[in-house]
């Protein structure tokens, strides 16, 4: 069943861009694609780690605007500025892991924050490095792939973050499969158990620190030369929220969760665009409502509803508090 | 530079301050009350401003009434959030994300309810406290900072009065210890919460009114003086009132200084630098007993 459902998906993901030719949705797909990428990272954090991260979009941010300033100022090639960028946001991602060992809760959520608003904050305003909110424009795209296979520009940047997707979820699903994944899951559960059975919860959860921050910084790269323009407007506290949504309503701690928060999450403005000035009371509307009726997330929600029709009443939603 | 000036800096960092806390005991007493991080209550701050604003701009209500009506409206509002959402959530089990990204929503919903309300532009709110500085010794002190440390202060006292010697807030303090066990002793935990939130909005939205005379009154208000807040609280330690007062009051001195001495560039980044260096010595906030490792 699951692999049926699997081979679908693999099969829509792999022939969308050449069955739907419109740009705008091969745009919108691209988008969806970069911030899968990002949300898987935070979904190993949060969702496998159950480290409660708000400040994922500082490494986005990190990441584009590495990979912009190597290429746009110092003339690097795209290829060597992304793997340069991968480095900068994962040593980012160490440096913000070792003293969030130490934290739990709500003081790591608001440590993240706090964060990605400094890291906003340094981008807005450091203008002899970033050009401060006028944003580096220009970003060149890798090489010549589009004409290549014959197909348009946003064909191709889909395809490749098609490839990166794949990469990315790969390696993570590698990890969780693993007895680290095992150990990450103990650590989310009760970290003092954890420790207590023999685990290292201190390199695990740096671990996913810095496996998180490098495929957000992997988003990065994707978006500055796919958009050719980065600006602090893209990488707020807002984003931060906008990613943590992705990966709870598509259902944390699963393999395919990020993808599908990122597709609903980035197709539902352009669905209620009727509304108009509605749309985004709506959006709000409807955040409030999953998390009312599917508390585990869209992927998790087939499985849950079994659960409770084979146990009845019985059945008691497995939840990671934040304080306890 | 003159010690003036510093004194000056000082007590309008004070005033600032003072907002800081207002908000950052609401997120305390909420936290103490029901685990959650409520995003939402950021969005009480701005409903409290914009509400102030209808009632003394444009219907004309003396200020001091708008402040006590915007603040009635803002503690209904708290109470009716927890009654029809966290209430759900909390009967669910609902984790620590699912809460958060819950009040995230309604705090988009809030915005954006008040932008098709109220417009997307901000306005201008009449300065009431008088724009003339007072001169003490030298130091010249804007009245409306006066005014603000005076409210906050007496609001502070009275919560910790409330909170100390009444009947009613004991059984408010025992729920936050201890569910299980204050509504084994009769307090109806249910009604305690219902209080807190009321409470804490309430002094979410005395804050949005005094800050709006300083500031223009938009829909993004509460996003960047509540984040802020939040910080302060957490830098305070999330489970302690003094902590959050002291927080608060740091946040907004230290944010006034470096803005004076320094650069005004990066004065929204200062009290998250603060948060970062309070947690690396001490884990769990300044006044925490919670988040301790072991």
């Amino acid at each position: 069943m699951t692999r049926v459902f699997s081979l679908l998906a693999t099969l829509v993901l792999l022939t969308f861009p050449l069955v739907v030719r419109h740009t705008y949705y091969v745009h919108l797909g691209v988008m969806i694609l970069i911030s899968a990428i990002a949300c898987s990272g935070l979904n190993l954090v949060t969702g496998y780690a159950g480290q409660l991260s708000l400040g994922h979009a500082a490494f986005v941010a990190l990441g584009a605007y590495s990979s912009a300033l190597l290429t746009t100022e110092l003339g690097w090639s795209v290829g060597l500025s992304f793997l340069a960028s991968l480095a900068i946001t994962t040593a980012f991602g160490l440096v913000i892991g070792v003293p969030s060992f130490r934290l739990r809760g709500p003081y790591l959520a608001l440590a993240t924050a706090g964060f990605g608003e400094i890291v906003r904050v340094v981008i807005t305003n450091w203008e002899g490095l970033t050009h401060g909110s006028r944003g580096v424009t220009d970003i060149p795209a890798p090489g010549p792939l589009a004409p290549l296979v014959g197909l348009a520009r946003e064909q191709a940047w889909y395809y490749v973050c098609l490839l990166c997707f794949a990469l990315v979820i790969t390696a993570i699903q590698r990890i969780i499969r693993s007895h680290v994944g095992r150990d990450l899951v103990a650590v989310r559960d009760s970290d003092r158990v954890a420790e207590a059975l023999g685990i290292n919860t201190f390199a695990c959860k740096l671990l996913a620190f810095s496996m998180s921050a490098l495929a957000g910084g992997w988003a990065g790269v994707l978006y500055s030369h796919y958009m050719e323009y980065v600006s602090p407007d893209a990488f707020t506290f807002g984003e931060s929220v906008a990613f943590l949504s992705m990966v709870v309503v598509g259902g944390k701690g699963t393999v395919w969760g990020p993808l599908v928060g990122a597709i609903v999450l980035t197709v539902l403005p352009d669905l209620l665009s009727f509304l108009q000035d509605f749309k985004m009371l709506f959006h709000g509307l409807l955040l409030v409502l999953a998390m009312m009726f599917l508390p585990g997330g869209i992927v998790d929600t087939p499985g849950q509803l079994l659960l409770r029709r084979s146990r009845r009443s019985t059945d008691e939603p497995v939840g990671v508090g934040t304080g306890d | 530079m003159t010690l003036e000036f510093l004194v000056q800096q000082v007590v309008s960092g004070l005033a600032m301050g003072c907002t800081y806390a207002l908000i950052a005991l609401g997120h305390v007493l909420i936290w103490n009350a029901m685990r959650i991080l409520n995003f939402a209550h950021n969005e009480v701050v701005m409903i409290g401003a914009f509400l102030g604003l209808t009632f003394h701009v444009l219907l004309g209500l003396p200020y001091w009434l708008s402040v006590f009506l915007a603040c009635a409206c803002g503690s209904l509002f708290g109470v009716a959030l927890r009654r029809s959402v966290y209430h759900y959530l909390r009967r669910l089990q609902a984790s620590g994300e699912n809460f958060l990204i819950a009040s995230i929503g309604v705090s988009v919903f809030l915005i954006n309810l008040a932008t098709i309300i109220w417009g997307a532009f901000g306005f201008g709110f009449p300065d009431v406290f008088g724009g003339k500085p007072i001169s003490l010794l030298g130091v010249r002190i804007l009245p409306r900072s006066l005014w603000i440390l005076g409210v906050g202060a007496s609001l502070v006292l009275l919560l910790h009065w409330f909170l100390s010697r009444t009947k009613l807030g004991t059984g408010l303090r025992a729920v936050a210890q201890d569910k299980e066990t204050a509504s084994i002793m009769g307090v109806d935990v249910d009604a305690a919460d219902a209080l807190t939130f009321a409470i804490a909005s309430a002094l979410g939205a005395v804050a949005g009114v005094l800050l709006a005379p300083a500031f223009l009154v938009t829909t993004d208000m509460g996003q960047s003086v509540g984040l802020k807040a939040f910080a302060a609280a957490v830098a305070g330690g999330l489970d302690s009132l003094p902590g959050a007062v002291v927080g608060g009051l740091t946040v907004g001195v230290i944010e006034n200084l470096s803005c004076a001495l320094v650069s005004s560039k990066y004065k929204d980044a200062v009290a998250f630098v603060l948060l970062l260096l309070v947690l690396l010595v001490k884990p769990s906030g300044l006044f925490g007993k919670e988040g301790r490792r072991r």
